[in-house]
């Protein structure tokens, strides 16, 4: 019934003795039509690049461009979609003729919005009523019952046509900023080019690389603020990670104490600006040090007691043996308490009887914690920890004190030495150690690689091993552990005295010359500093900071400013609250039962944490933890308060500097978007390692 | 039973009574077990205890130390307008007290509608600021008195490195009527040379520089001393072929520093002080009359008066025995100074006075004021100076050059700070809390009375006008608006008015088209007020000059939105319900005439001033708390359609809004808040030379809106994606539109699940404001800046920093909290917002 109605529908308008010439009436109008929108889009379009023709020399308008290019699509599209209409209604589809009539009302539409032309509006504008009044007068019995609505509800138009009016409006507004813009840049005879990083900057950078002097182009100095940007953000976000990271474990501390005051701590940071932070960081921190500069550690004999190393050995035994084995519980709070009875002890004295006594504690601690009922259960971890660390302590003493009667080293129990200043830092000044690589660092790398790839070979070997026979291979250990191996032995093996004919390739850019290191030695080519990776054996040299006489400037070492200790510092501790509530927020959400589950299997507290908690937990913490980092990535522009060149500051003074407003802006934009876009791939890719697979 | 009576054994034993309960172990029970679990149970957590303790301990005494002994709290109390408000006008400033009021009076009632739980706890809270606020100012300044001003008088120079300082022999100095003061020598306070060094109170230069030498004196001696000591135990240990405690360098450094040490003589001796008598006199600045005199000679000699009237006065003060050889031979004897001291009957007093303070001088076009520092009593007025004596002006005990100095002690701080303070914010404070409370009554009254619905609706519509009273009292209003407002609501009326009449859904399209031109012509008539000019009128409407553009825009925008907010809204009815609110139209009319307004406001296209308007308020002053406030509120309310929209575009099938949606957020979200903040004021004055007039306030506003418009567009599509699309299938099988999907079914669920998200967003943005004072707009940071720059406030950047951070912490504090709270409880009522 259906299709013989719509067939009926057919054969009547074919009949009608006026479809013919409705029909061509029809195509003509909106022919019409869109023949005047292409000429007036035409003529738009011309004007257009003339206007942009005249108006610069050789301009790189890339808004106008595009402006012309959109301009272009919009008919194209318009005409495309006219030749499908003109088909479907050759065919007697109804939805075609509708279309036709979107379309006129689209162009109408279209064409006033932008480009405010009364004539061509107003022309198609009675044409489209006509059109409609006609369909209506003519078509009466097949288009019964429709109303005006019904010439809209064809779906397929109402999408085109809503995304072309959307278009519509924002090519307005775009062209309305563009050409506003572009007029008064004219005024101001600064139009947008790139050829201004090419010129001479004139300006100094505080924080600026040796190569970087006012007489450096523009785009040198844009180059500096990115690099100070990536070196701010790259510091930070290690640093705000692991200090957030312990932040976290300290927000779920069964201490109530330190959970209090991490709590506090975050939520001080959290409800507070970080330009706040920044300032105070800054002006009233930094600014406010005592003008004589603060050195860590401070500049005078430091001694350091030997015993530090024995507990420093005794310390990554003990993880290594509670990592590896199924250690007493409390152990590891046993070596702690045996630490704390032992400088305790030796703060009052450290004479040979004091030592005596300890080791005998030692010794009865741990005999006692190993014979049956003698120490409750729970403590016996705790006393053999204690037992063993001071054990370790005797036997380390008499150790070093043979070898000390042996000449072997100077003292028993102490080493002197001139401690150097690992940091200087003070309101004009912050220098860190400088790390330089001497000529035979070459050596030692090309060893140490070779140590790594073989490493890293029998890694994955092991790794078969262990998929073939379930061996329990430790083979991180063991691959770590011949990585170092062979990092010693090349170490030295490379350290040897450096050739006096070496040939040295002396001077910058164009007057360079190749001498040999004695003649440069002879002739004094090169000053002290420049010769001290020369006169060392290491492949590596790292250098502690010096500072000239009136603490002013670093002759030696890394020298970073004040602002950028600042920045970073501001940066770090406010991204660290954030952080530490995600990661609590993370260890949070691993349901309990999980951890239940992981002890019923037996597994230990450590492989719990390792295996079952932190996967899962990393799974919530990684998302939120990259809007973290974009975040630090994007508040690194507050730098600007604080006098920082950073990529916004320095972008900022080479705009006013050369009016190049919309370029520098564009070239600011860039190098945020793509460090975000760099950090967003980067976490994309580490978060789709960790999401649950699912089917 | 015989038979076990006969086995039973003889130590059988029956207690006859209940043992009696024993105590638990003291570990597992009350505080013992509570310190135990969470702060003891390991080794390592006694540790942790410990450093957390020391943490406390250091950053609790550090603070308190520094807030009561080295703060300067004059530059919050003597600022504290310019915090709250900026430069925003005098006159003007009822509105911003109405607003506030206003605000706290709804939002007391919102506590009473959503959030009761926590009423008792503000409740309890408000009481005590109350209490505090009105008894602790009476009970301070009963107990404890002003702290002193120290005055050096006396006839020698005195040195210190390359700068001298001469006493002044008479010096202004403003009073108030009842004023007691009283003048002697400073006797307790030189008793030695510690005490010297340590004195505290308002201290004019010669007095500073009596402090700086004492002090600078003991420091040599101190410094000497510890060089001295650390060389003998170098040299000891050497000796015994121990540790040495020193290096070769730095051994050398000392023992050239002990050769060349130079201990400077004791100045309490040097100079004679207080050895000399010293004639006091008070002057009547007006008429040189001598109100009182006295001769000091002893420390129990006081010259003490009562003020008789307000105004200024001259403290003059002598050394009674004027000799006229000692000034020829004043620079003779310098030389022989140098050495062993000055002549007998020369030499430096010093003055301890009471009742007299240093005031502060302020200057604008219209009148001078000077205040006095710690009472805020002020002297202004337009021909207001400091007296002229002679024709030159006397110089006047001004706060930069008579700073406190020293450690203040626990009272001077009370008394200078808190009480000033407490008194300034009291009562304003005190009728602010009392009208929230007010508020919460009210709500709580309408609830007994006519129903939670009401009282909620009230609450709701309360909130949701609060932008709108803000905008309207802070920022003034045009008879123009006032003209818009009313088209707008006869409107509404006329709508509601044919709605009745026909009975139909919604609005005819008669209506439509008689909407649209009542908005053409109100705003045809309205951009060409000034007269009514019918010419004028017609050349705005067919479109055909250039002199217009953006009211032409306006009428684009009018054309296009309004009929199809209205032909939206015919669609948004489900049949057998009344038809209550259009929300359509009235956003779509609101649109148009809040976009209208707003563009003919920043053009200036109208400038009417008449009786009943609110003059508007320049919008370059705002500042401090008020513009932090604006920014906020206006950058979340008109960001927050643009947001929906955005979310809406970027979950649109379309494929050309969907990416350009996109691209819009992602660029806004990819790029730093400055970088568009500087963004909107440096492109807004290029659009237009219209536009270069919009004040920077203006710009920094439009800038907030078009950043945080794409991070909560980020929140609702978090939202509208955690929704199940079983709901959008059911509204579809349902028969609904897709417009009635969104407003019914979607957005409503939506936003409901992203409230917490929203408050975050809030406060993010709420905290990110700051970011204007590097575009260069005084709000409270950038007030901290200008203020430590002022000779007065020089070095109070932490002072003022800390204030601010508590004006960020506490709101955004509370915000989250409420935030939290609404989340977990989880009622109904966050479904009404």
């Amino acid at each position: 019934m259906a299709s013989d109605a719509s067939i009926k529908q057919k054969n009547d308008l074919q009949r009608s003795p006026f479809f013919s010439l409705y029909l061509i009436f029809l195509g003509l109008s909106s022919l019409g039509t869109l023949i005047g929108a292409f000429f007036v889009w035409g003529v738009q379009a011309i004007d257009f690049g003339q206007y942009v023709l005249e108006g610069g020399n050789d301009p790189l308008l890339i808004t106008v461009d595009i402006a012309i290019i959109l301009l272009l699509i919009v008919p194209i599209v318009f005409a495309f979609w006219w030749l499908l209409s003109v088909i479907d209604t050759w065919q007697m589809n109804v939805a075609g003729y509708r279309n036709l009539l979107t379309i006129n009302i689209g162009l109408v539409l279209v064409s006033a919005i932008i480009f405010e032309n009364v004539l061509f509006t107003i022309i198609a504008l009675i044409g489209t009523i006509i059109l409609l009044a006609l369909a209506h007068f003519l078509f009466y019995p097949a288009y019964r019952g429709m109303k005006i609505r019904d010439y809209f509800s064809d779906l397929r138009a109402i999408r085109v046509f809503w995304q072309i009016f959307f278009v519509a409006i924002i090519l307005f507004v775009m062209k309305f900023l563009v050409l506003s813009v572009y007029q008064s840049l004219l005024n101001n005879n600064i139009l947008p080019t790139f050829d201004f990083l090419f010129r001479r900057a004139g300006f100094g950078i505080n924080q600026s690389p040796d190569w970087y002097s006012a007489d450096s182009r523009y785009g040198d100095a844009f180059i500096v603020g990115v690099l100070n940007t990536l070196q701010v953000v790259s510091l930070g976000l290690v640093l705000a990670t692991l200090l957030g990271v312990l932040l976290g474990v300290f927000l779920l501390s069964s201490n109530w104490l330190i959970k209090s005051i991490s709590r506090v701590y975050v939520e001080i940071l959290r409800n507070t600006p970080l330009l706040l932070q920044l300032i105070f960081w800054y002006f009233v921190f930094w600014l406010s040090l005592p003008s004589d500069n603060i050195t860590l550690p401070n500049e005078s004999v430091l001694i350091v007691a030997l015993r530090y190393f024995v507990y420093l050995f005794a310390l990554i035994g003990t993880l290594i043996y509670i990592w590896r084995f199924d250690a007493p519980s409390r152990l590891f709070n046993g070596f702690l308490t045996g630490f704390v009875i032992a400088e305790i002890a030796f703060f009052f004295s450290d004479s040979y009887f004091v030592i005596i006594i300890l080791g005998l504690i030692g010794i009865a601690s741990l005999v006692a914690a190993n014979r049956g009922e003698t120490v409750p259960r729970n403590y016996r971890g705790l006393a053999s920890g204690m037992g063993a660390m001071l054990v370790i302590q005797l036997i380390g003493h008499i150790a070093l004190d043979s070898l000390a009667t042996a000449n072997v080293i100077d003292n028993a129990r102490f080493v002197f030495g001139e401690v150097m200043p690992v940091a200087i830092f003070g309101p004009n000044v912050f220098a860190l150690p400088s790390i330089a690589t001497t000529p035979n660092f070459l050596m030692f790398a090309g060893i140490t690689l070779v140590g790594i790839v073989v490493a890293m070979a029998l890694y994955t070997y092991w790794g078969r091993v262990i998929d073939r026979s379930g061996a329990d291979i430790p083979r991180s250990a063991y691959s770590l552990g011949i990585v170092l191996l062979v990092a010693v032995v090349a170490w030295n093996i490379a350290a040897r005295p450096i050739p006096d004919d070496l040939q040295i390739t002396i001077g910058e850019g164009e007057n360079t010359e190749t001498v040999a290191l004695s003649q440069v030695r002879e002739e004094e080519l090169l000053d002290e500093d420049e010769l001290v990776i020369y006169n060392t054996e290491q492949p590596v040299l790292v250098q502690t900071p010096q500072l000239n006489r009136f603490g002013s400037r670093v002759l030696v070492g890394t020298s970073l400013s004040p602002s950028f200790a600042a920045l970073l510092v501001g940066l770090v501790i406010y991204t660290s609250a954030y952080i530490g509530e995600i990661v609590r927020a993370g260890i949070q959400a691993v349901p309990w039962g999980q951890v239940e589950a992981a002890r019923a299997l037996g597994l230990s507290q450590t492989q719990t944490l390792r295996m079952i908690i932190l996967p899962q937990a990393l799974r919530v913490i990684l998302p939120p933890m990259g809007n973290q980092y974009l975040n630090l990535s994007k508040n690194s522009s507050l730098a600007t308060a604080i006098a920082f060149s950073d990529t916004y500051q320095i972008g900022q003074t080479i705009m006013n500097q050369s009016g190049q407003s919309i370029t520098g802006f564009a070239l600011i934009l860039a190098v945020y978007l793509i460090m975000s876009l760099i950090i967003s791939f980067v976490m994309n890719t580490v978060n789709s390692r960790y999401q649950l697979v699912t089917r | 039973m015989s038979d076990n009576e006969q086995n039973r054994p003889d130590n059988y034993y029956v207690s006859q009574t209940e043992p009696a309960a024993k105590p638990p172990p003291a570990l597992e029970t009350g505080a013992i077990k509570w310190i135990y679990e969470n702060l003891a149970s390991s080794i390592l957590n006694v540790i942790l205890t410990l450093i957390g303790i020391a943490i406390i301990w250091l950053s609790i005494t550090g603070l308190s130390t520094w807030i009561v002994r080295d703060a300067n709290w004059f530059s919050i109390t003597a600022n504290f307008r310019n915090f709250m408000l900026g430069r925003y006008e005098a006159a003007y400033e009822w509105r911003a007290t109405w607003t506030l009021f206003i605000s706290v009076f709804i939002m007391g009632a919102a506590v009473a509608v959503w959030i009761k739980q926590i009423a008792r706890t503000m409740l309890i809270s408000i009481i005590i600021i109350i209490l505090s606020l009105q008894l602790l100012p009476p009970i301070i300044n009963a107990t404890n008195d002003l702290p002193s001003w120290y005055a050096g008088a006396g006839n020698v120079e005195l040195a210190v490195n390359q700068t001298t300082e001469v006493p002044f022999d008479e010096i202004a100095f403003i009073g108030q009527a009842e004023d007691e003061i009283q003048i002697q020598f400073a006797s307790d306070d030189i008793a030695d040379e510690e005490a010297l060094a340590n004195l505290n109170g308002f201290v004019d230069n010669v007095a500073n520089q009596l402090r700086n030498l004492a002090g600078n004196r003991l420091e040599d001696i101190a410094q000497l001393e510890q060089w001295e000591a650390l060389v003998a135990e170098h040299e000891e240990a050497l000796a015994e072929g121990g540790v040495p405690v020193l290096t070769e360098a730095q051994y050398l450094e000392f023992t050239d520093e002990i050769a060349d040490a130079e201990i400077a003589p004791p100045p309490i001796d040097f100079y004679n002080l207080n050895q000399n008598p010293v004639l006091v006199e008070i002057l009547d600045a007006g008429t040189l009359d001598v109100v009182a005199s006295a001769t000091l000679t002893t420390p129990d000699d006081v010259l003490s008066l009562t003020l008789p009237e307000d105004g200024w006065y001259i403290l003059r003060k002598t050394f009674a025995v004027s000799d006229v050889d000692a000034t020829t031979e004043d620079e003779t004897s310098s030389d022989a100074a140098e050495s062993e001291g000055f002549a007998s009957n020369e030499g430096i007093a010093l003055l301890d006075v009471h009742g007299i303070y240093p005031s502060a001088k302020r200057e604008s076009n219209i009148e001078t004021a000077f205040t006095r520092r710690p009472d805020g009593f002020i002297i202004e007025g337009p021909d207001v100076t400091e007296p002229v004596v002679d024709g030159e002006a006397l110089p006047f005990i001004d706060i930069i050059r008579n700073q406190y100095r020293g450690d203040k002690i626990l009272q001077h701080y009370l008394r200078m700070y808190v009480s000033p303070f407490f008194t300034q914010i009291g009562n304003y404070t005190t009728l602010l809390l009392l009208t929230g409370i007010a508020g919460y009554w009210l709500a709580e009254l309408l609830w007994a009375q006519a129903g939670k619905q009401t009282a909620s609706r009230f609450a709701s519509y309360g909130l949701m006008s609060i932008p709108v009273i803000l905008w309207v009292l802070i920022n003034g209003m045009y008879l123009f608006s006032v003209m818009m407002w009313l088209i707008f609501i006869a409107m509404a009326i006329a709508s509601y008015v044919l709605y009745k009449l026909t009975q139909r859904d919604g609005l005819t399209p008669l209506v439509t088209i008689a909407g649209g031109i009542v908005v053409l012509l109100g705003v045809g008539v309205v951009v060409n007020v000034s007269g009514f000019d019918l010419p004028r009128l017609l050349t705005v409407l067919p479109l055909l000059t250039d002199d217009a553009a953006v009211p032409r825009f306006m009428i684009w925008l009018g054309i296009i939105f309004v009929p199809l907010a209205i032909y939206l809204g015919n669609d948004d009815h489900i049949p057998g319900e009344e038809v209550k609110f259009n929300l359509p139209l009235w956003a779509g009319l609101s649109l148009v005439l809040f976009v209208g307004a707003a563009f003919a406001l920043v053009t200036n296209q109208v400038t009417i001033d008449t009786e009943w308007a609110l003059q508007p308020s320049d919008a370059r002053d705002w500042g401090g708390m008020l513009l932090t406030v604006m920014l906020t509120v206006y950058g979340i309310i008109i960001a927050f359609p643009l947001g929906l929209a955005l979310a809406l575009g970027r979950r649109s099938d379309l494929p050309l809004i969907k990416y350009l949606c996109t691209a819009y957020i992602e660029l806004v979200r990819g790029s730093p808040f400055i970088t568009v903040l500087f963004f909107a004021q440096l492109f807004i004055p290029l659009l237009s030379s219209e536009l270069s007039q919009v004040p920077n306030s203006y710009r920094a506003i439009a800038a907030v809106i078009a950043f945080s418009a794409a991070y909560l567009a980020e929140n609702v599509r978090g939202g509208l994606q955690s929704l199940p699309p079983g709901q959008e299938e059911a509204a579809k099988a349902l028969g609904l539109s897709s417009w009635q999907t969104i407003r019914l079914i979607t957005m409503p669920q939506a936003l409901r699940a992203v409230i917490p998200a929203l408050v975050g967003q809030f406060i993010s943005l709420y905290k990110d404001t700051t970011l204007v004072s590097i575009v260069g707009l005084i709000d409270l940071v950038g007030f901290v800046g200008a203020m430590v720059v002022q000779a007065e406030f020089i070095g109070t950047r932490l002072e003022g920093l800390l204030f601010i951070s508590i004006l960020f912490f506490i709101p955004s504090y509370v915000m989250s909290y409420i935030s939290r709270l609404l989340e977990a409880s989880g009622s109904g009522s966050t479904r009404r917002m």
